[in-house]
């Protein structure tokens, strides 16, 4: 049998899925719970990142013979380190938000309530 | 209309409804493929939706050193053949065997078949081949797949991927020459 009829032949095989195929599997995809993953890479730099933060007041105590307390400026600094990384990835929450729909809804409907 | 890659990657950004446009293009292929293993079109169904699914929360590790519809296919091929691993396989129930019978006792000497009994026949032929000769035969000529994107998708060597090819067009064109007999010129 010529290929070209074979080729025919096969393609009358295409099957067609049911009607509301595509919106089946688009309302699974609206619930998939997005867990908020750091990629690896970034994870071990920010636990990186806050040993040092945490080690800067301890180290300056150290270097200076001095006493003071390391827990407010260590917190301060972790806590401005936060809000940079926030605005760099200010994306990233964004989507991570938008892939939660399980969450935006009740919080929507509490918020309703007290309106 | 964007290209696919860009396509790709505003999906993974967060327009997850663009999604849409990738489940309509590849849905049909995709069901077919997993008929081919399944041979149940409700259960072929149900792994293609799992199989989109799985593409969707794996989208970010797509490395492009495939096409995406290879990557595709081989997570519909993958997810059937783990389907059937599980289940007992039931016999293909795809074309009532009374349409094959009302075909083959036409006695017309002008035999014309209308065209979803030559679907019917096609599936009926495609049903009862083997598993990997009737999945080469659809990737290769439905799918329009190169023969090393059929060996990424498949696990197949190239050589089997070449044999399963040829035996499938062989016996494509013999079981269908059984069923239709003499009147396969007008079935053509």
């Amino acid at each position: 049998m010529n290929e070209e009829i074979i080729k025919e032949l096969v393609n009358e095989s295409l099957l067609k899925t049911s009607v509301d195929f595509t919106d089946s599997i688009m309302k699974k995809i609206g619930r998939q719970r997005t867990v908020f993953k750091l990629p690896r890479r970034s994870g071990i730099l920010m636990g990186i990142s806050i040993i040092l933060i945490f080690s800067i007041p301890i180290l300056w105590n150290y270097f200076t013979n001095r006493n003071t307390s390391v827990l407010l400026p260590s917190l301060f600094i972790l806590l401005v380190f936060i809000l940079i990384n926030m605005c760099i990835k200010l994306k990233e929450v964004q989507r991570m938000i938008s892939n939660m729909p399980t969450l935006v809804e009740p919080m929507n409907k509490i918020g309703t309530k007290f309106l | 209309m964007m290209d696919e890659i860009t396509l790709l990657k505003r999906i993974i950004q967060g327009e997850t409804a663009l999604f849409k446009v990738i489940v309509e293009k590849y849905k049909d292929i995709s069901l077919t493929l997993a008929y081919s293993i399944l041979k149940d079109k409700e259960e072929a169904e149900d792994i293609v939706q799992d199989s989109f699914l799985k593409a969707f929360v794996n989208l970010s590790k797509f490395n492009h050193q495939s096409t995406f519809r290879s990557w595709l296919y081989r997570i519909v091929v993958n997810t059937s053949y783990h389907s059937i691993e599980k289940r007992k396989i039931r016999k293909s129930s795809a074309i009532d065997d009374q349409v094959m019978d009302d075909i083959q006792s036409t006695e017309t000497s002008e035999y014309r078949l209308l065209s979803n009994e030559r679907k019917d026949a096609v599936q009926y032929v495609l049903s009862r081949m083997k598993i990997t000769e009737a999945l080469v035969l659809r990737l290769y000529y439905l799918g329009e797949l190169s023969l090393s994107e059929i060996v990424d998708i498949t696990g197949l060597s190239l050589s089997n991927v070449k044999v399963s090819l040829h035996r499938g067009r062989k016996n494509f064109g013999d079981q269908l020459r059984n069923l239709i007999g003499e009147e396969l010129e007008d079935f053509l």
